[in-house]
């Protein structure tokens, strides 16, 4: 089949399936059977059709460009198969709606990286003026296959459990946590297809983000995942935490977003594109113009994939040169020839570069787009949001924190790698670490069942950033989609037990594993996913496997940056915090003796419909990190995704001298995987084993080990107290700048028009007085207005308003007539 | 359709209110409904003819290439040098601003259907004359009539603030009316002093637009001390209206203060038409006669807008009445488009020309739903309220629309507007100005990035303080003001539950939710405002060429002034072709 003609179809339907759900449940929801019932069944109907058109799209990929062991070790190696030339035009060729490119791995002998496969192209036009294009498009590669196909299916199971979970809304609520004046607690209708309607949207706009084609339309679903997240964590929201935790965390991620507006202005204005691939544009006489993506300009082929500052950054950095060449060219007769003065800046592009001028400009606009990933996926210091959106019901929760939201962030990180420099992927990676150290250790105290997952998300999100600022590329996205298994089972097995207990509270929980088996079982599968628990060196759960990634790629940094070693230390720390908070989670929950006996016996498993879920997600949280004998796997699969150019060493910062970025390739093999292999396997094992001494077996009380660590537990507690810092340091000093602003306004600015009006009377009372006295009845033209104007402040007091009417008219008219005399007397005379 | 030529057609949209004023006022003794009746028969037919020319307008290329449509003149004053004639037009500058016009006051009408019940008549043609003089502005071609019409919008709106406001009505009344007409008597200074300057030179006393446009261009107003600085003179005269109007910050405490005290109608019309008469005005005279002067004000107008962006965002961020925070949150939008025109970019420029739709529509859906708040509850207090979603979900849904499409969610209309504004900008501010300017543009372009996260704040912050939380009962005013007596009227057949104004109950008090006429007011708005986030260049394209037009001069000298030294390809594409690639 043809690629370049059937994914973008199939994509794009598996894109739209959640958006017509969403429409048919906006505009019929309610009628959609009793209570709305069958809203779910639309939805989830939606998402399978989804699923079934990714898996399509997957095996029309597969079927062209084949997954194979030796992409495994990437680097030079590979390009067996694929289309010859790196610009084979993708079919239909240019023109609205349908144009398309297709790049295909080529041959990589001679000059530079290998071109991994990939189709590029627009659907749909928005607004296109003087070299802006915002539109609809599509950029698809092996990762964005994998991303459908691991959201839709993610989002399937969500959605089915789902239908189980929110059953209460089906009927009239009583809400025990809304408390009214009388007293009472809120009885409101449920608000079944609602739910579903968002939870449609959502994927309806994480799709859109996975397929974008440039970086307008990213930011376009961005926003638009933003607020479907505000609707569902905002779901109760006569709750006043859930409406709060909703604002917050759009709010929150509107910060990060002003970050990446920044740097998307800052491409935008110095490479005027925003789109990821080549494309050949029409001009105005209808000939075809080449128009090289934000890739190729940073990566050009003529370098060999490696990274460059485009010329665009570096004449604007080199303003004054310029300005100098537009002096010189003038001076020589050139006159104001534009394309003299254009091509001696182009020959003297090279020579700027050179003295690195631009290099921060690239700087800034890989920060500011990092920054809108930082609000996104909750990274230090935007990831307050996260924790609150726990205020959701428990399947947002699962989604938010697993294939949507959060994943969108890591996800535009990874497919905007190219154009990172080692100064950002440095940033990238200081943040990461500092993240996922901060949410390990809130975790470790936490007593809410959600609220420990939910810093474990921000904790493993961190992994992830620091993955791929320490050159873990596919290390990093393999975490990703790992994560994304495990932690939606993890989070969809804590909802099951919440809907047993109706508590999220662990301490009031324990011993459930008698009564909800297949939670309990299923959960289990999930902390050891995370904790990366394996046999090492033979075979282990999916999370093995990514985060032995990591954990090697950080060691092949720290040795080849011997400065910068403690990056290392933070994930091997993080990965020993993570098995004992997880553990902690799990012995708390369902080991040992019921602490609440009225919980526990009231508690049961869940329904069927909520439980086959768990199963599947189990398993794939086992399995998804494998790789087949042939060499079929994610990893492999996102290998074949790599950024031309990004799987060598990339040396070099201005900001961070000496800055070395690995090759992932060789994290894989020898010493270095050995090493990390090991210290994953002892930090995990005494994570796990510290968890049971304290919440197992009870051979160190906790509260004990809290009491011994007052000071440090009670900063824990309060989570560093980030919230009342921000609080502290952000939103009250804005607030009373407010409300400063706001009593100047009224004071002093409104203040002095009165004034100036109050002046304007008395001068006019003043102007009549001499009227009468003085001047007696002679009117020149001058006083005339301003007698008029007087006249009509002094008839406003009296409040006779009627005359204004009259005014106007006499005045226009009395002007035109000055005019035409003034005319007359001037010229006419 | 075809029956009659688009300038009969345009001169029937603009009388139809006229008519329609005079047969609400005749209706009078008939009782309220059929003043109602009548107003409302008048703004449907008028938005209809109205409707029908905006789509004759748009099949026309002489339009959409640039050029005047529908255009009318009728010799007025035509006694010896005089060329004085009354021109009537439509182009691509006022097109959209002609058509949001009628569909205002529509709006206007729906929403006053209960709110007004003192004087109806009165009120009701006050506003078909308001009607008939917002078409009129937009649908001048010639400066007389242009300003007629322009001071004529302020009059029948001082009386609705003025009679039907709420309790400080007359100093809202009096400051809004002489705040403005002082202003825009300077104005008509600068008109005149053009009109006269054109006429030195080409020797016909001609106030139409275009041959004032023509002439001013052949024969620039000096800008320099020989002459006089006269150009420059009269951009600050026009500058001292439109600035006024707009209104650029700090000529805008007339704004809040009339807002509040006006009846919802005629914030409806104030907001959604009324504030953009001053950057119609920029862009119909200051940029396209006064190129030079443009250029050289550019670069504060530009820092104003961006400062007015935060400026109203924070005063925003902390009021306690909900409709001045939604009149302070039109100060600040109104800063993007302030700053999207002098940008002088086309993307900026073609940003804030579709802006001033988009907050048209926005802005007006916000303070008719914030009349409807208050007809329900009696206060516009943000701490009184809360949780009204529970008893006015439909009321709630169409608040969050308009909020989205307020703070700039992709897929409404808001969107396109800003992210182009901020293009341009940031274009202008990477390329466009010499290296002196470059930080400071770089600065107040990101400011303007930062409004966009105080404009979440204020607006997601009130949206959940009014509606979300546990339901609760805001106090009620006995002191017999007008709007109780709406709700009185409103427990009629369309009156889901008359629990609601009942005795205290348990549970939420279920509130009417949105009778015929809100949603009537309100459906359109919010289809528009679907329409322009789904297919912007339905509505940029029409316009583009006029707009363009009217600030390619003042950017070219813009450009000659600064001497921006880049020569990014992509730029040089831009500025040469200066037209669509499509």
């Amino acid at each position: 089949m043809d690629a370049a003609a059937t994914l973008p179809l199939l994509l794009g339907l598996a894109w739209l399936a959640p958006l017509v759900s969403f429409v048919a449940i906006l505009f019929y929801g309610p009628r959609m059977g009793p209570h709305g019932r069958n809203a779910a069944t639309v939805a989830t109907a939606a998402i399978v059709t989804s699923l079934v058109l990714s898996l399509l799209a997957a095996g029309v990929w597969l079927g062209n460009h084949p997954v194979t062991a030796a992409v495994a070790h990437g680097g030079g190696d590979h390009g067996a198969t694929g289309i010859p030339g790196a610009d084979s035009p993708g079919g239909q060729g240019p023109g609205h709606g349908g144009e398309g490119h297709a790049v295909g791995e080529h041959a990589s002998g001679g000059h530079g990286a290998p071109v991994p496969p990939s189709y590029s192209g627009d659907w749909y036009t928005l607004y296109e003026a003087g070299g802006l294009t915002l539109s609809i498009g599509w950029w698809i590669d092996a990762l964005t296959v994998m991303m459908f196909v691991v959201v839709t299916l993610i989002a399937t199971c969500i959605h089915v459990y789902a239908s189980g979970y929110m059953h209460d809304e089906l009927h009239d609520v009583t809400d025990h946590e809304v408390h009214l004046a009388d007293g009472s607690h809120l009885h409101r209708p449920g608000r079944f297809p609602r739910f579903f309607q968002a939870l449609s949207l959502f994927c309806f706009s994480m799709l859109g983000i996975v397929i974008a084609g440039n970086l307008a339309m990213v930011f376009i679903f961005w926003e638009l995942v933003g607020i479907c997240s505000w609707f569902l964590i905002g779901f109760y929201y006569e709750r006043q935490s859930a409406s709060n935790a909703a604002n917050k965390a759009f709010i929150v991620n509107r910060v990060g977003d002003f970050g990446m507006l920044i740097g998307l202005m800052a491409l935008w204005g110095a490479l005027g594109t925003l789109h990821f691939g080549d494309r050949t544009v029409v001009d105005a006489s209808g000939a075809p113009v080449a128009r090289p993506g934000l890739f190729s300009l940073v990566r050009p082929a003529s370098t060999g994939h490696a990274l460059e500052v485009p010329a665009g950054m570096v004449e604007f950095a080199a303003a004054d040169e310029v300005a100098a060449v537009v002096r010189t060219t003038a001076a020589q007769g050139g006159g104001a020839d534009p394309g003299a003065v254009a091509a001696t800046v182009a020959s003297r592009v090279d020579d700027w570069r050179a003295r690195g001028l631009g290099r921060w400009l690239l700087f800034i606009a890989g920060v500011g787009i990092f920054c809108g990933c930082v609000g996104k996926s909750a990274q230090f210091p935007l990831f307050v949001w996260l924790p609150d959106a726990m205020e959701g019901p428990t399947p947002v929760s699962a989604l938010v924190h697993s294939a949507t939201m959060v994943a969108a962030g890591v996800y535009l990180v990874g497919r905007f790698y190219p154009v990172l420099t080692p100064d950002v992927l440095y940033v990238i990676a200081w943040i990461g670490a500092i993240t996922l150290f901060i949410a390990a250790t809130i975790a470790l105290v936490a007593n809410d069942i959600k609220r420990v997952l939910a810093y474990s998300t921000v904790s493993q999100l961190g992994y992830m950033m620091l993955a791929l600022g320490v050159g873990g590329w596919a290390a990093g996205l393999f975490h990703l989609v790992t994560h994304a298994f495990f932690k939606s089972l993890l989070f969809l097995c804590s909802g099951s037990v919440i809907h047993a207990c109706h508590t999220n509270d662990m301490r009031k929980m324990g011993g459930l594993a008698k009564v909800m088996p297949w939670t309990a079982g299923t959960m289990l599968v999930g902390c050891l996913a995370i904790i990366g628990a394996g046999i090492p060196f033979v075979i282990g759960t999916s999370g093995y496997y990514s985060k032995d990634a990591i954990l090697a790629q950080a060691l092949a940094f720290a040795n080849a940056n011997p400065g910068r070693g403690w990056l290392f230390g933070a994930v091997a720390g993080g990965a020993f915090l993570t098995a004992f908070y997880m553990f902690r989670l799990w012995f708390m929950t369902f080991a040992g003796e019921p602490r609440d006996h009225h919980i526990a016996e009231h508690a049961h498993e869940s329904p069927p419909v909520m439980v086959r879920p768990l199963v599947v997600l189990a398993v794939l949280a086992v399995v998804a990190g494998w790789t087949l004998p042939g060499g079929f796997g994610l990893a492999n699969l996102i290998e074949q995704a790599r950024p031309a150019g990004t799987g060598g060493m990339e040396q070099g910062g201005f900001l961070f001298s000496g800055l070395v970025v690995p090759p992932e390739h060789e994290s894989h093999e020898g010493a270095v995987h050995v090493t990390a292999t090991l210290t994953a396997f002892a930090t995990a094992a005494a994570g796990v084993l510290l968890a049971a001494v304290m919440y197992l077996w009870g051979w160190v009380s906790p509260h004990v080990v809290a009491g011994a660590l007052r000071p440090a537990y009670e900063f824990l507690a309060h989570r560093w107290y980030f919230d009342e810092l921000y609080h502290a340091i952000f939103v009250a000093p804005v607030l009373a700048v407010s409300a400063l602003v706001s009593g100047a306004d009224r004071g002093i600015i409104d203040r002095i028009i009165d004034g100036l009006a109050w002046s304007a009377r008395c001068l006019a009372g003043f102007d009549a007085w001499i009227d009468k006295w003085v001047v007696d009845g002679l009117v020149n033209a001058t006083a005339d207005v301003t007698w008029n104007a007087g006249l009509e402040l002094k008839k406003f007091q009296t409040g006779r308003l009627r005359q204004y009417v009259t005014f106007i008219a006499l005045g226009t008219v009395a002007l035109f007539v000055l005019l035409s005399f003034l005319y007359r007397s001037t010229f006419a005379g | 359709m075809n029956g009659f030529s688009p300038a009969t057609h345009l001169i029937l949209a603009i009388l139809g209110p006229l008519v329609g004023a005079a047969v609400a006022w005749g209706m009078a003794p008939r009782g309220i409904h059929a003043v109602r009746q009548s107003a409302l028969v008048t703004a449907l037919v008028t938005l209809g003819i109205v409707g029908l020319l905006v789509l004759r307008g748009l099949a026309d290329p002489v339009l959409t290439g640039g050029g005047a449509f529908a255009v009318s003149s009728v010799p007025w004053l035509t006694d010896g040098p005089f060329a004085v004639r009354l021109s009537l037009g439509l182009d691509g500058l006022s097109l959209w601003m002609f058509g949001l016009s009628a569909l205002l006051t529509l709006t206007a009408v729906l929403v006053s259907w209960k709110a007004i019940q003192d004087k109806p008549a009165a009120f009701y043609m006050l506003l078909l004359v308001l009607e008939a003089a917002m078409l009129g502005v937009f649908a001048a071609r010639d400066v007389i009539l242009f300003y007629v019409c322009f001071e004529f919008t302020l009059v029948p709106l001082f009386f609705l603030i003025g009679i039907w406001g709420h309790d400080d009505r007359r100093r809202a009344a009096v400051k809004f009316f002489l705040y403005t007409l002082a202003g825009s008597v300077l104005s008509f200074v600068g008109l005149v002093t053009i009109v006269i300057w054109n006429a030195s030179h080409s020797g016909v006393l001609t106030f139409d637009i275009a041959e004032l446009t023509a002439g001013v261009r052949a024969h620039p107003l000096p800008m320099d001390a020989a002459g006089g600085w006269l150009q420059w003179l009269v951009f600050l005269a026009l500058l001292a209206g439109f600035a006024v109007k707009v209104p650029i910050v700090p000529f805008h405490t007339w704004l809040p203060l009339a807002h509040v005290e006006a009846p919802t109608g005629g914030s409806v019309d104030l907001a959604g038409v009324l504030l953009k008469l001053g950057i119609y005005g920029f862009l119909r005279f200051s940029l396209p006669m006064l190129p030079e002067a443009s250029a050289v004000a550019a670069p504060w107008l530009f820092a104003l807008g961006a400062v007015g962006i935060v400026y109203g965002a924070l005063v925003a961020l902390v009021q306690t009445d909900l409709k001045r925070l939604v009149a302070y949150s039109s100060v600040s939008h109104m800063g993007y488009i302030v700053m999207g025109l002098f940008a002088l970019e086309p993307a900026a420029v073609e940003g804030a020309s579709l802006q001033l739709v988009n907050h048209g529509l926005s802005a007006a859906g916000l303070f008719a739903l914030v009349g409807m708040l208050y007809e329900r509850f009696h206060t516009r207090s943000i701490a009184s309220l809360g949780g009204v979603a529970a008893r006015a979900p439909w009321l709630t849904v169409m608040f969050v629309l308009f909020t989205f499409s307020s703070i700039g969610l992709p897929g409404l209309n808001g969107f396109t507007g800003e992210f182009l504004i901020l293009c341009g900008a940031f274009q202008r501010a990477w390329t466009g100005v010499s290296p002196a300017w470059q930080a400071t543009y770089l600065t107040l372009a990101a400011a303007a990035v930062g409004g966009l996260v105080l404009g979440a704040w204020y607006m997601l912050w009130a949206v959940e303080r009014v509606f979300f939380g546990a339901p609760r009962r805001p106090p009620q005013d006995g002191d017999g003001h007008p709007a109780e007596h709406a709700v009185a009227v409103a427990a009629g057949p369309h009156h889901h539950d008359p629990v609601a104004h009942g005795p205290a109950h348990h549970g939420p008090a279920p509130a009417a939710d949105l009778e015929w006429h809100e949603w009537a007011a309100l459906a359109p708005l919010a289809l528009f405002a679907l329409w322009i986030g789904l297919q912007p260049g339905a509505f940029l394209g029409p316009s583009a060429a006029a707009v363009r037009g009217a600030t390619a001069q003042a950017a070219a000298a813009f450009t000659a002034g600064m001497q921006p030294p880049t020569t990014a390809p992509h730029t040089v594409t831009a500025n040469l072709t200066g037209g669509r690639q499509r």
